[in-house]
């Protein structure tokens, strides 16, 4: 099972001098199971071709199946398919609007048809997921939360819907860096457990790195590249050209190539990068000795 | 959906319509709707018209555009057509159970979609061809004689800039927040009247939510630059009237004249 994209194609404001395309001719496969990054600069279509996944947006031209479902045409399993995507937008609390916390994250279940036991146990689970507690949380004003928990309460809402795909669009951005660390961490959690698909939309390669399997970049509304995290990264000139930057740890491991001594520059987490640092210094010392 | 609203959008463009001084065209938009108000036949309706078209070729903006904003007014119009084909006395065209059509009622039907139509192009001429920013300023210039009798020119004109400036970004955020809502399952396009009225409150919470955050935000910024009103404020683009303005308020005038006379006379 996994969700198809082919030829897309999206025009902005179609026929008038504002006219612009979004997305051009765009080919992708994404596969259950996997955690998928779409990285790009602004104005590159990634909010776009996020939102053509659960059919808020249809193609001007071109097709989405999800689970080979084309959720542009056909009745019931059209609904189903989309039902399957779960849509997190950027600055997801905007869209808080309930009284209590509870009410918030039970309304996405509701309205999906569940049972008052079965939404319970949802949004038992969705706090939980995102580290909120139940029983100080549930009667609490979405609106009386500290940013960082409005965004979580929002996400639980999307969580709630168990969605076989989760797509995220840029879920850091504004948080401050504790907030942001324990948001991604919640993130890997529930990826963790294994039965959701992540897509993960962001221009930040430092949140993608040690999270995503794999890396979709996209600039002017084409694919740029595609592939795994230490291939992409090394593309510095198709990064550049995307308006983006290799993450950190992969910028840091290539200064210590350039300016001291050869290390491995693909390393994808902290104790990885160190690791290599060690070795290739003490092997530098051992053909010196 | 939200994408098609064409009602006040501008449009750049280099035409003599958008060259003109703002001042000039709102005062003949006025003239022009008043001229609307007072056809009562034939010839006026076909000259007005005729006038209509050709300012609209000379703003190049394609005619979709024009059509588009035209399009909401559709039930209006068409509702209000069929009112008078059933309202009118005299001849009977056809009988409709206790309602009958009439010839003068087809005619008066016609007079009065073509003044509405007519009505709705030109002040989307005004606003294609005009910046929302220039559109207030001109607003304000004509409004500053009456400020001696106390008419706050330049926080009404203010006040409906900031109201013009926000509405595609409320629009942007209405659009984002339905379709948020959507993905949580709420369906804004079936079931009983009560059942959308219920799906409107997810919508309308967080955009005045957004809006008052906003609003806070706008003034503490508007507050932290020094605004204090437009008590001795002085403009970076001023406004003037040039010879281009001369040269098409000489021709308005001598229109409005020739219209004048044709009144006076009968025709």
């Amino acid at each position: 099972m996994s969700i198809e994209i082919e030829n897309l194609t999206y025009t902005y404001m179609k026929k008038t001098p504002y006219e612009k395309d979004a997305l051009k001719n765009v080919n992708l496969k994404i596969e259950e199971g996997s955690f998928v990054a779409i990285a790009g600069h602004t104005g590159s279509g990634k909010s776009t071709l996020m939102q053509h996944l659960n059919g808020l947006i249809s193609p001007c031209s071109g097709t989405v199946k999800v689970d080979g479902v084309d959720i542009n045409r056909g009745g019931k399993e059209k609904i189903k398919a989309r039902h399957s995507v779960g849509m997190v937008f950027q600055y997801p609390e905007t869209q808080l609007f309930e009284e209590t916390v509870y009410a918030d994250i039970a309304f996405g279940p509701k309205n999906f048809g569940l049972e008052p036991d079965a939404v319970d146990k949802r949004v038992k689970k969705a706090m939980s997921f995102v580290g909120l507690d139940y029983e100080q949380y549930r009667d609490a004003s979405p609106f009386a939360l500290s940013g960082g928990q409005m965004r979580r309460v929002a996400i639980a809402g999307i969580v709630a819907l168990e969605p076989a795909y989760l797509v995220l669009d840029e879920p850091t951005a504004g948080l401050d860096p504790k907030a942001k660390h324990d948001l991604l961490e919640n993130i890997r959690a529930l990826y963790r457990k294994g039965n959701t698909t992540i897509i993960m939309v962001s221009h930040n390669m430092d949140d993608i790195i040690g999270l995503a399997g794999r890396i979709i970049v996209l600039h002017d509304g084409c694919v740029a590249a595609d592939g795994m995290p230490q291939d992409i990264f090394k593309k510095n000139d198709i990064l550049q050209a995307a308006g983006l930057r290799a993450p950190h740890l992969t910028q840091l491991l290539r200064q210590i190539n350039e300016q001291a001594f050869p290390v491995r520059s693909d390393c994808l987490n902290k104790s990885d990068a160190a690791d290599a640092v060690c070795a290739a210094y003490y092997g530098r010392e051992k053909d010196a000795r | 959906m939200l994408d098609d609203m064409m009602l006040g959008q501008f449009f750049p463009a280099d035409s003599v319509l958008h060259r003109m001084d703002a001042r000039l065209k709102i005062m003949l938009l006025f003239i022009f709707i008043i001229a609307i108000f007072l056809c009562d036949s034939k010839t006026d309706y076909i000259l007005l018209t005729l006038l209509n078209i050709i300012l609209m070729t000379v703003s190049k903006i394609p005619f979709v555009m024009y059509l588009k904003a035209v399009k909401p007014m559709f039930w209006i119009v068409l509702f209000t057509f069929i009112m008078h084909i059933f309202s009118g006395e005299g001849t009977i065209i056809a009988d409709l159970w206790i309602f009958s059509a009439t010839w003068e009622g087809l005619t008066e039907g016609i007079f009065i979609t073509l003044r509405l139509i007519l009505l709705v192009l030109m002040a989307s001429i005004l606003t294609f061809t005009t910046s929302p920013l220039v559109l207030t300023d001109a607003l304000e210039s004509l409004l500053s004689p009456f400020k001696k009798i106390g008419v706050p020119a330049h926080e009404l004109s203010m006040m409906m800039t900031i109201a013009l400036r926000f509405i595609p970004t409320l629009i942007t955020e209405t659009d984002k927040i339905i379709k948020a809502q959507k993905s949580r399952g709420a369906d804004f396009s079936s079931g009983n009247i009560i059942q959308r009225i219920k799906y409107i409150m997810p919508i309308l919470i967080p955009l005045f939510v957004s809006a008052f955050r906003r609003a806070d935000e706008l003034a503490l910024a508007m507050e932290s630059r020094c605004y204090r009103g437009g008590q001795g404020r002085t403009r970076m683009k001023e406004m003037k009237f040039g010879r281009l303005d001369f040269f098409i308020a000489a021709i308005a005038v001598l229109i409005i004249a020739g219209m004048i006379v044709l009144k006076i006379k009968g025709i």
